[in-house]
């Protein structure tokens, strides 16, 4: 479980022990986790939303799932489509930290697009049958790269983030893996993307 | 491209450049440095002691090369580097891996001072990326960013990683990322700090 450290801590993780600062995050057990949070010595990713910058909200794609959050964003179910200047590409069923959905329409004003990764170890080579490997190869010519998270993505609307989201979608046909799916839209299209942290996705 | 100021520097950047050339054959090296290293084309750069990092700095007036791998000198090429050329020659300004260190060990190796302005610029922990390994199309935009790198680097003048991280917010460049492989990996294995040992 993560939680962000509200005082220095040391910590014992696979028996090696380490101090870490205020504002650190650290992943913990949750029995430790809950004491922590009792006591006021670490805080969850999920606080409040926050002050939201620009014209923005939430799209839903692929189902009608929308996420339970706290604060207040536009949202609109349907197909891959930017109806807002900045919209936040969710998934239906899928979940983002809430605290970090403002950081992403900040992140937007400046890039085309933020997108979390998938993992820092898992590489596109281990992602999706064979076959959409070789599909994806072809396109990007190296899989030792990682994945994006495709189920959570900013995107500010341009008409270069039109194109990308009509190669995307081009690209998800006959395709399993929608992250490598994107992961060939982003290398055709080459869009601004600022790619996340793993840690912003609730998994 | 090289760095190498020192002894050890230029003891680990013979092994890199042959650990290089061994799997990528015809691919033209060059080495900054004070003093020349064997047959290797040299860009002559004095600077002084401890001030190493400016010449990795200033790679974008320094390296004759328009697409420029930059390579530590305590790296080992273990295979072929050229899917990062066609990276660039396909229209990406740069190529560079992920650090390992992320999250709990973000910036681990930074002062506290610049660890906080970078957080405090951010607003949040962006991803970090290894430095010592990057592919670089020179244009308008990665040029750019050296500049903004150079200055961020200029307020602490200590580790570089977390001046990178500011410099991008300011100057935002395609950035095609790689994997852990790619450096401190099978592809390129990174024998961190040997070039600054004694």
């Amino acid at each position: 479980m993560w939680v962000r450290l509200s005082t220095l801590k040391t910590v014992s993780i696979g028996g090696q022990r380490r101090t870490y600062q205020q504002g650190d995050w650290v992943e913990v057990g949750k029995y430790d986790a809950l004491q922590w949070l009792a006591n006021g010595d670490a805080t969850l990713p999920d606080g409040d939303m926050g002050p939201l910058v620009g014209d923005c909200g939430i799209r839903v794609y692929g189902g009608e799932d929308a996420p339970k959050l706290a604060g207040k964003l536009p949202l609109t179910g349907g197909g891959l489509a930017l109806p807002y200047p900045q919209t936040l590409l969710l998934r239906s069923g899928r979940c983002i930290r809430e605290n970090f959905i403002p950081i992403g329409f900040y992140l937007v004003e400046q890039w085309e697009i933020a997108a979390p990764l998938y993992d820092y170890e898992a590489m596109a080579c281990t992602r999706g049958t064979p076959e959409e490997q070789r599909r994806t190869q072809d396109v990007i010519r190296d899989l030792r790269v990682p994945t994006y998270n495709a189920d959570t993505v900013f995107v500010r609307r341009s008409k270069e983030t039109q194109e990308f989201l009509r190669v995307w979608e081009r690209e998800l046909v006959g395709s399993a893996e929608t992250d490598l799916a994107f992961l060939r839209a982003l290398y055709i299209v080459k869009p601004l993307i600022c790619a996340l942290p793993v840690q912003w996705i609730k998994r | 491209m090289y760095v190498a100021y020192g002894d050890a520097a230029r003891r680990e950047a013979r092994l890199s450049i042959a650990s290089l050339q061994k799997h990528n054959e015809g691919l033209p090296v060059s080495v900054i440095g004070a003093e020349p290293l064997g047959r290797i084309p040299w860009i002559r750069y004095d600077l002084p002691v401890g001030r190493n990092r400016l010449a990795k700095l200033n790679m974008d007036s320094l390296s004759p090369y328009a697409q420029t791998l930059y390579l530590d000198a305590d790296t080992r090429v273990n295979g072929s580097v050229m899917a990062g050329f066609e990276m660039l020659e396909d229209g990406w300004d740069m190529a560079m891996a992920l650090s390992r260190n992320q999250e709990t060990d973000w910036l681990w190796h930074c002062g506290e001072d610049d660890r906080q302005l970078t957080e405090t610029r951010l607003r949040y922990r962006g991803l970090q990326y290894g430095a010592g390994v990057m592919f670089v199309a020179w244009g308008e935009r990665t040029r750019a960013l050296w500049a903004a790198w150079r200055e961020e680097w200029g307020v602490f003048a200590g580790q570089d990683q977390g001046a990178f991280m500011r410099a991008l917010q300011r100057v935002r460049v395609r950035l095609w990322v790689l994997g852990g492989t790619w450096n401190g990996g099978a592809l390129v294995t990174h024998r961190y700090g040997m070039a600054r040992a004694a």
